[in-house]
C-alpha cells in the first residue's frame, strides 16, 4: 500500500488499516522538479507490480484528477500486461460544487491548471464558470512552501483583461474534515487576490460575468424559437 | 496551541468511521468532544470550525507532514 495524503488523520487511518503502508511524500524535495518526483512515484508503484505483488495506491482527492502519477502508473502497468484499475473518488471540484452551491450545468464550466492557463493564453468564456487549480503554485515546477504574490499578480492581470477588476471571485480549499471544519472560502474582488491569504493548495473560482448570448438562427433550426 | 494534535487526530479518525459518534457529534458537538476527553483549548479550536486552526493543532503535535508543496500532483505542460 503506497499513499500520498496531506492530512495526518488519513495517514494514520491508512497505516492502521495496513501497517505495511508507505507514504510517497519523501520523494518531494526542495530544488527537485516535480516531474522527477512523479517519475519516481510511478517507479515506486510499478516495481512491486513487476515483482508479482498486488499494489494499492491511494492519493488524496480523486486519484486521477490533477494527479499525474496515478494515470501514468496505470498506463505503464497495462502496457506491461498487468491488470490495473483506478477507482473514482471525490475531487476538489466535487467539493466546491457542493460547498459553494455552484452547478456546472447552469452556466458551463471551464477548468484549467493555473500556470497552464497563463502559459497557453487560454481565453476564458466569461459567460461560464472558470475554475483555476493550483493558484498557490503558479510558475513553480519544483517545491514551494507558500504562494508567490508576484505570480498571483500575473494571474490577476491576465484575468482583468476579460473580467472587471472588482468582479467577485472565490478562493477555495476543501475541508478534509467536513463534519468538524468548514472549507476555506474567501470571496473577494479579483484585484484583491494577490494580497489575500491564499493557501498553497487553493483553487480559484471565477463566476460568470455576463449572460451567454443566444444564437437565434441555431435556436430556430432546433425548433427552440 | 496546546500540542494535543495526537488526541485530536485519534478523535477525528474515529469520527470518520463511527456512525454513532458522528450522530452524537451532530447532535451535541461540545458534549461529544468533552466525552472524548479533549482539553478545553482543543475543544474551543474545533468548535470554531476554522480549518486552518484545526490543521495547526494537528500539525503542532504530529509534525512531519505539513500542507506543503509535496501534495501537488500535477504540473503544467510547457
Amino acid at each position: 500500500m503506497l499513499y500520498l495524503v496531506p492530512d495526518p488523520v488519513t495517514r494514520s487511518w491508512i497505516e492502521r488499516c495496513n501497517p505495511r503502508s508507505r507514504s510517497l511524500h519523501g520523494l518531494y524535495a526542495p530544488g527537485k522538479r516535480r516531474s522527477d518526483t512523479y517519475a519516481e512515484m510511478v517507479s515506486e508503484l510499478l516495481e512491486p507490480v513487476r515483482a508479482g505483488r498486488e499494489v494499492c495506491a491511494a492519493f488524496y482527492g480523486h486519484p486521477g484528477v490533477f494527479a499525474r502519477p496515478g494515470h501514468e502508473a496505470i498506463r505503464l502497468a497495462r502496457d506491461e500486461g498487468f491488470p490495473a484499475r483506478m477507482l473514482p473518488a471525490v475531487s476538489a471540484l466535487d467539493c466546491l460544487v457542493a460547498d459553494l452551491g455552484l452547478d456546472p450545468g447552469e452556466a458551463g464550466l471551464q477548468s484549467y491548471e493555473a500556470s497552464d492557463f497563463l502559459i497557453h493564453r487560454r481565453r476564458p468564456d466569461t459567460a461560464a464558470m472558470l475554475v483555476l487549480w493550483q493558484i498557490g503554485v503558479i510558475g513553480e515546477l519544483g517545491y514551494a512552501t507558500e504562494p508567490s504574490r508576484a505570480s498571483l499578480a500575473v494571474l490577476v492581470e491576465r484575468l482583468e483583461r476579460s473580467y472587471p477588476s472588482d468582479h467577485e471571485a472565490i478562493v477555495y480549499e476543501a475541508s478534509p474534515y467536513p463534519l468538524v471544519a468548514d472549507p476555506l472560502v474567501l470571496r473577494l474582488p479579483l484585484e484583491a487576490i494577490p494580497d489575500a491569504a491564499v493557501p498553497l493548495l487553493a483553487t480559484l473560482v471565477v463566476p460568470p460575468a455576463r449572460r451567454p448570448r443566444r444564437d437565434r438562427a441555431t435556436m430556430a433550426r432546433l425548433g427552440l424559437s | 496551541m496546546n500540542g494535543n494534535g495526537g488526541e485530536l487526530a485519534s478523535f477525528l479518525e474515529k469520527l470518520g468511521q463511527d456512525r454513532e459518534l458522528q450522530q452524537a457529534y451532530i447532535d451535541d458537538p461540545e458534549g461529544t468532544l468533552r466525552q472524548a476527553g479533549l482539553p478545553d483549548d482543543t475543544i474551543e479550536t474545533i468548535l470554531s470550525r476554522d480549518l486552518e486552526k484545526i490543521k495547526a493543532v494537528l500539525d503542532h503535535d504530529l509534525g512531519g507532514i505539513h500542507y506543503v508543496m509535496f501534495m501537488v500532483l500535477t504540473q503544467p505542460k510547457l
